[in-house]
């Protein structure tokens, strides 16, 4: 009996950590947007170049490894869409299939993932550093904002580049994967694009836009929350950058099946 | 023009801060803990929509108007001096010095301390470093950047944390000099938060205040 309160008592406890820990984050995200959103900030040279800075980071430095990302996948997604289509005869199924697998799921998980690799743990260390120094008291004290001058500009670049970088993805995949493909298989490069077209419709568009945005703005935020709560203490910052892109994997990812269960309901 | 920095009476744990005042070009020292003083600069520098219309304690009144803590109007009037915590590390020198006015956006302040930039790196001997990245700097360095703002700033009022603290005697010997120079150019009013009343600054005070647990003393005037 005891065992089962021990049990309960642990279950209650995770339960209201990850309460608190949504409506932390909640509370978080509508003070950054509220500042964010009032574009204050654009006559703000201080937070402007803080703005530059991460959008180069994130967005200018990540380019390389996704486009090469995305040639891999492209060329061996294509490679075997084309190949089953033609198995069965149906050359229909092209577009479908990239529009279904790259487009919609690959393209936006993996940008975000590589966001994550890449500049997610750069996000947390930085902004657990600064809380370890106590920059953000010595922020604080000239009347600089934390939210405006270090969360919004990292939640910006993130989002902003993370739905970029996905189109980025999106283009090189079919585009340049397409190509290579057509250049060593039965199919011409033309006709690709024309099946791609065909299987692609405004709706897709749109999710596309939606996952491409959604994804790298719900990791920002884990990452900013993790980030922000290492306290004074260093040995934490490895572990809150730990917590902070698995977080994000896992929100993503379920993330992705709310919006495949939504699809299917609707 | 004539301002001061108002405090409410605060609750700080077990502690209680008596409200007190502190006017331009009068030098105070607040005796109290670590804990008490890190709790009593986080009142000061909170933004104002954390700290809710309950509880806004803290206020420099100019002439006819108030100013709120937390607030730009209030923060460009105070200046600071942190221990340890006067440098953001990302940024070189310069910016350091000049990051509250890039911030606020205020051309006129901001073209102003870019002229003042060279004459203030000067008078703190940091004149062929401004270029360099903070990165980790000693004690010394931070008291040195947070008085330059202060120089560029020229705040009606200035509050102290320990910043003569766990500096090397050479270097303390050379920053009481400057900043002894700074504080009689500006005319600034000091608050001066501290554990001990001995803290090195070598500044004489027209008051004294010591907390401790349920009791406080004021010296002085």
């Amino acid at each position: 009996m005891q065992a089962l309160h021990n049990k309960a008592d642990r279950l209650g406890q995770r339960s209201l950590q990850l309460f608190s820990g949504i409506q932390r984050i909640y509370s978080m995200t509508i003070d950054i947007l509220s500042i964010g959103l009032r574009f204050g900030w654009l006559s703000r040279p201080a937070v402007t170049n803080v703005v530059i800075r991460q959008i180069h980071f994130t967005g200018v430095q990540g380019l390389l490894w996704v486009v090469l990302v995305a040639l891999g996948v492209g060329v061996l997604a294509v490679y075997n869409i084309v190949d089953f289509a033609k198995s069965i005869q149906d050359m229909s199924l092209i577009g479908l299939l990239i529009s279904n697998l790259l487009v919609q799921e690959m393209a936006p998980l993996l940008v975000t993932i590589l966001l994550l690799s890449r500049s997610g743990v750069a996000v947390v260390t930085e902004l657990g550093t600064m809380h370890v120094r106590g920059e953000d008291l010595a922020l604080r004290s000239m009347g600089i904002s934390i939210a405006e001058y270090l969360l919004w500009p990292r939640l910006m670049a993130f989002t902003l580049c993370g739905l970029i970088l996905t189109f980025v993805f999106v283009f090189v995949s079919i585009g340049l994967g397409g190509l290579l493909v057509s250049l060593s298989y039965k199919i011409n490069f033309i006709d690709f694009l024309l099946e791609v077209r065909r299987g692609t419709s405004l709706d897709e568009v749109i999710l596309l836009v939606i996952k491409g945005a959604l994804y790298p703005l719900l990791s920002a935020l884990i990452l900013l929350d993790r980030g922000c709560h290492v306290g004074r203490e260093p040995n934490l910052i490895p572990v809150r950058a730990t917590q902070g892109v698995l977080g994000s994997l896992m929100a993503i990812i379920m993330s992705d099946a709310l919006i495949a269960l939504l699809q299917a309901l609707i | 023009m004539s301002s001061t920095l108002h405090w409410h009476q605060l609750q700080l744990g077990h502690m209680t801060i008596p409200g007190s005042h502190v006017t331009r070009g009068e030098h105070v020292q607040l005796v109290m803990d670590y804990t008490c003083q890190y709790a009593f600069m986080q009142h000061m520098f909170s933004p104002c929509d954390e700290q809710g219309n309950s509880t806004w304690k803290m206020w420099i009144q100019s002439n006819s108007e108030q100013y709120q803590s937390g607030t730009s109007e209030f923060s460009t009037r105070l200046g600071s001096m942190i221990r340890h915590r006067g440098l953001i590390s990302n940024l070189s020198l310069r910016e350091n010095l000049l990051l509250p006015f890039l911030y606020h956006g205020d051309n006129a302040r901001l073209q102003q301390a870019v002229i003042d930039l060279h004459e203030v790196a000067e008078s703190i001997g940091i004149s062929t470093a401004l270029d360099e990245k903070a990165g980790e700097r000693t004690s010394f360095t931070h008291a040195l950047i947070s008085l330059g703002r202060c120089l560029l700033s020229k705040p009606e009022i200035i509050v102290a944390q320990e910043v003569h603290t766990g500096m090397p005697p050479e270097h303390l010997h050379q920053f009481k000099e400057i900043s002894m120079q700074a504080l009689q150019q500006l005319g600034s009013g000091l608050l001066y938060l501290t554990g001990s009343p001995d803290e090195g600054s070598g500044l004489q005070y027209s008051r004294t205040l010591t907390i401790n647990k349920g009791t406080h003393t004021e010296q002085g005037d």
